[in-house]
Formats: structure tokens, C-alpha cells, sequence
């Protein structure tokens, strides 16, 4: 139920009637004597107090000059920020913590992780022994061979040089010529000449795999070796059932063409000799898988990337850091900056509506805590 | 004592509260107001001070709309003599009167003396919270309206809360031979 807002009639009358006292009208003279007697004890102000503060409005309320105890006090509450100044402070170091924990993996996560410049090598590819080449090897893994039968492997490596822009096309030579020198060959060829930004090449080499490491100490020299990549795979398993695929077709060949020396009938003959296709079609295949697999062995894939010096700067993929490198780190740079605004506001958000939750319930009870003054007296 | 032409460094983002102006007509009513409630002539003196300072500080967030300058300063010279009344009770601290009813001067007409004593007491008699309205009716001058806004209030829980604290007084005072 709503009070009414009003007051007393006879309340209004008495307190209309004490302003009309207090403002000096004589009309209840018991009133007016109260009201005198009343203001009579009206405290007056302090003449070095009206001094004083005539003095500071003057200095526009300047702090006054503090005391020692005061002025370590002061001292005190510097070191000692107020709750107004400290809540934000924290809410802010909080997001940017916050931001930081996000936005770290974020940004070294998305880094292409770039391979050291030193020889980076498979751990398969050093635990092939150099006398394995083309040959007996013991990979790990791989199932135990028949005494006698040598292990097939497939090794393939990957080099990257640097050097000057103006040098790439005498290293692109050299990767010709010590190709040639191993006995191996140039499957295909990609050199680019021009300013520093642009020139590079790059090789994919078939090389006798027994000359593999002969050829990669060549190709090492032509320039700054940034990677080097070797790996290998024990193919043994799939070249000696191409074999036996192929010893078995051979074999019901041989048998078939027996079977038709010796046929009597037309139709026996046709017989033998769709099967005889058949099986042909068999050692196309086989012999295909043998002799695909015996290349893979006995020449090893090589990649040669030649890149102008300085390319690794700019993540280009031959030289300077370019335009086109600019707009991807400006644009690499707004998606972070987006990121991070992203995460502060996910944290200033609530932490705002908080911090404005607790202002508004700290007002009516400061205001309380104030009032409780007067309860005590 | 009368109050002398102070210059007040104006400031062009206050100019919708006159702070010169406001200063001049309110010193010694705050300080009476404040000594009123305090009833310890130090303390009232750094309120007072206190009170002007935040005045001056705070001044920019004066706005006329939720009552008039003097309700506004008179809001904080309160809040400032609250603060000092709590600080008083955390350190027990006890304070001297103002307004000591054994406290007359000895060359007062008897009567005078012995009217200013009933009053004295009077008011030492009252609650802090009546003291605290009769304060800012007698010593600051303000309107039942002007109370209401210091003390957060309507005007007529303002009015009621004066009318019970004046009665009161009266009483004490009749009461008193």
C-alpha cells in the first residue's frame, strides 16, 4: 500500500509557522524567543578558521601543507591505490593475461615452423646403413628376409639451398652437372631469374641410389644448405610378391603352353588360350610392379629448391619481403589484434557488468555506513 | 563574522555553479552546521575545510537539476562530518563540546545564562539524527526542501523528522525550569 506523501495539516502549520519565525516575524512570540534562543547557539566560525579557508578558496583548495604524519600518510595512500583506481587496474591486467594465455598458442601455432638450417634427417633415414644401398638393409620394421634375398628401399631426400640473386642460375648448373656426374637423372626443372624477390629453381632428380649420399655431398656444396630432409621406406615385402606374382605367372605359362602343345581338340585349344591370356595380361602386370618398384630402388627421388639469399625473411618463397608479404602480415596482424580485442571483451564484459553490479550495491550501503554514524550518537 | 570578497580561480567547465558565489554564502553556515553535529570545535574545523576541498573538487558534478548548490554542498559537508563521527567511534576517540551547557561565560545576565543553558542542554539532549535536521534549520538556514535533498529524503519525511526533533526540543527546553 502506498503512504501518502503528504504531511500533517497541523504539522505543515507548525513548520510554516517556525520558517515564518526563523525568518524574523514576530507573530508567536514564544515561537520567536525559541527560535532566538536556538540560533543564539548557532556556533560562529573561528576567525583563523575563516582566515584559512578564505586563503585556500583563494588557491583554489590547493592540499594543504602537510604535516610529517600526514605527509607519510598521503605517502600512504599513493603507495596504496583507492578501490576506484585498483578495481579497473586489476580488471585490465586480468585481460590482458587472459589475452596473452588465448592469443599465445594462437600466434605461435599458426607459425610455419621453419626447418633448421642444420641437416633435418628422418630418424629411418639414419638408421640405414650406407653399405644398405640397393642392398641387403636392415630397416626396423620390416619383416625378416629369406637368407640370400637382398632388401629393397625406397629413399628419397630433399634439399634446400640458398644463394644470391645472381648466383642461382650457376647453382641451377651445378645441380645439373652433379646429377650427371652420379649418373643421374633430371626428371624436371623450374629456374626463375630476375631481382632478388623473384629468382629461385627447383629440381626433381632421379639419382642412383647407391651414389645417393655421393650426390646430396655434391649438391650441398652449390650453396648455403637451409634443409635437408632424408627419408626411407622398406619396400621389400611389395617387390618380393611382385616377384613371386611374376615366377608364378611365368610358371602357368610355361605349364599352359605345354597343356596346348599336347591339346587334341578345338575346343581344349580355346580353352588354353584364353587362359593364356589371362595369365599374359598377369605378367604384364607383374613384371610392370617389379620393374615400377626396382626403379624406386635403385634410383632415389631428390628435390632440389634453390631460393635466393634473404627469402626466408619475408616467408616468400625466393627472396625480399615483398608487397604481397606486407598485406599478409597486415592482414596476419588484424586477425590477432581481432583476436585478442575479442578475448579482452569476452573478460571486460562480465568483469564490467560486475564492477557496475558492485557500484551500484556499494552506493545505498556506504550510505548506510555513513548514516549509522548518527544511530550511535 | 562577515564574510570578505574571496577570488575563486574559475574554472570554464564549472560555470553552471557559481563556486565563488556558493563559497561566500555558505562558509559559516557549514561550519556552524558541521560544529552543530560534530560538537567538537576541532574536528569541525577540518571538516569544514574537508568539505570545501571535496566542494571544489567535485564540483563539475553539480547538477542544478537535483536541487540547489547550497543542498548539494551541504550534502557533502555531511557525508565528510559522517565519515569524521565514524572514525571517532572506531578510535574511541573522546572530544570536547562546542556546545557544553556548563560552558557560559561568567559576565552573562543571569537570565540570558541560565536560557542559554536550558537550550544547551536542550540540544545535547537530542538524538544525533535530530540534532543533525535542527542543525541544518537553525545553523545553515536551509529550507525544508534544501533539508530533504541533503538528507536523501522527501520533503515530507524531511519535514516530519524536523517537526519531531523542533517539538522535541521545545519540550526539553519548557521542560528545563
Amino acid at each position: 500500500m502506498r503512504r501518502r506523501d503528504t504531511l500533517d495539516p497541523e504539522v505543515e502549520r507548525e513548520l510554516a509557522a517556525l520558517d515564518a519565525a526563523l525568518a524574523g516575524d514576530p507573530a508567536d512570540a514564544g515561537l520567536a524567543a525559541f527560535v532566538r534562543d536556538v540560533r543564539a547557539e548557532r556556533p560562529p566560525i573561528p576567525d583563523g578558521l575563516a582566515a584559512r579557508l578564505d586563503a585556500r578558496a583563494a588557491s583554489g583548495f590547493a592540499p594543504e601543507p602537510a604535516s610529517a604524519p600526514r605527509a607519510a600518510a598521503r605517502r600512504l595512500r599513493l603507495r596504496r591505490p583507492s578501490r576506484r583506481v585498483l578495481l579497473p587496474a586489476l580488471g585490465a591486467a586480468a585481460t590482458v593475461l587472459v589475452a596473452i594465455v588465448v592469443a599465445g598458442p594462437l600466434l605461435s601455432g599458426t607459425e610455419e615452423s621453419e626447418a633448421p638450417l642444420s641437416e633435418a634427417v628422418t630418424p629411418t633415414s639414419r638408421s640405414v646403413p650406407d653399405d644398405a644401398r640397393g642392398g641387403a638393409l636392415a630397416t626396423p620394421g620390416a619383416e625378416p628376409l629369406a637368407p640370400g634375398r637382398a632388401r629393397r628401399v625406397e629413399r628419397q631426400a630433399s634439399l634446400v639451398l640458398t644463394a644470391s640473386g645472381d648466383e642461382v642460375p650457376d647453382v641451377a648448373d651445378g645441380v645439373i652437372r652433379a646429377t650427371d656426374e652420379v649418373g643421374g637423372i633430371v626428371v624436371t626443372s623450374s629456374v626463375s631469374s630476375g631481382d632478388e624477390g623473384r629468382a629461385g629453381a627447383s629440381f626433381q632428380l632421379r639419382v642412383p641410389a647407391r651414389r645417393l649420399d655421393e650426390a646430396l655431398a655434391k649438391l650441398s656444396k652449390l650453396g648455403h644448405v637451409r634443409s635437408r630432409t632424408q627419408s626411407s621406406q622398406d619396400v621389400t615385402g611389395s617387390f618380393v610378391s611382385a616377384r613371386e606374382r611374376l615366377d608364378e605367372s611365368l610358371a602357368e605359362r610355361r605349364g599352359l603352353l605345354g597343356q596346348l602343345a599336347r591339346a587334341d581338340t578345338p575346343n581344349e585349344t580355346a580353352s588354353i588360350r584364353a587362359r593364356l591370356r589371362i595369365v599374359q595380361a598377369e605378367i604384364r602386370s607383374a613384371r610392370a610392379s617389379v620393374r615400377r618398384l626396382r626403379t624406386r630402388t635403385d634410383f632415389s627421388a631428390v628435390s632440389v629448391t634453390v631460393e635466393a639469399a634473404g627469402g626466408s625473411r619475408g616467408g616468400g618463397a625466393g627472396g625480399t619481403w615483398t608487397p604481397g608479404d606486407a598485406i599478409r602480415d597486415a592482414i596476419r596482424v588484424l586477425e590477432v589484434t581481432a583476436g585478442v580485442l575479442l578475448v579482452s571483451l569476452a573478460v571486460l564484459l562480465p568483469v564490467g557488468l560486475l564492477a557496475g553490479a558492485l557500484s551500484l550495491g556499494a552506493r545505498p550501503l556506504r550510505r548506510r555506513r555513513r548514516e549509522s554514524a548518527l544511530s550511535a550518537g | 563574522m562577515g564574510v570578505t570578497a574571496v577570488a575563486v580561480p574559475a574554472k570554464p567547465a564549472s560555470a553552471a555553479l557559481d563556486f565563488e558565489g556558493l563559497y561566500r554564502g555558505s562558509r559559516d553556515d557549514v561550519y556552524a552546521y558541521v560544529a552543530g553535529l560534530l560538537r567538537d570545535r576541532a574536528a569541525a574545523e577540518d571538516v569544514c575545510a574537508q568539505a570545501f576541498e571535496r566542494a571544489y573538487r567535485r564540483r563539475r558534478s553539480f547538477d542544478a537539476r537535483r536541487g540547489s548548490a547550497r543542498a548539494w554542498l551541504f550534502g557533502i559537508a555531511r557525508n565528510a562530518a559522517l565519515d569524521e563521527l565514524r572514525r571517532r567511534r572506531r578510535s574511541a576517540t573522546l572530544v570536547g563540546d562546542v556546545l557544553d551547557p556548563d560552558a557560559v561565560a561568567a559576565d552573562d545576565a543571569a537570565e540570558s545564562a541560565l536560557r542559554r543553558r536550558v537550550v544547551r542542554t536542550a540540544l545535547a539532549a537530542l538524538e544525533p539524527r535530530e540534532r543533525d535536521v535542527v542543525a541544518l534549520k537553525f545553523f545553515a538556514g536551509l529550507s525544508n526542501r534544501e533539508i530533504a535533498g541533503v538528507l536523501g529524503m522527501s520533503e515530507t519525511n524531511a519535514g516530519t523528522r524536523l517537526h519531531r526533533a523542533v517539538q522535541k526540543l521545545r519540550r526539553a527546553c519548557d521542560a528545563t525550569p
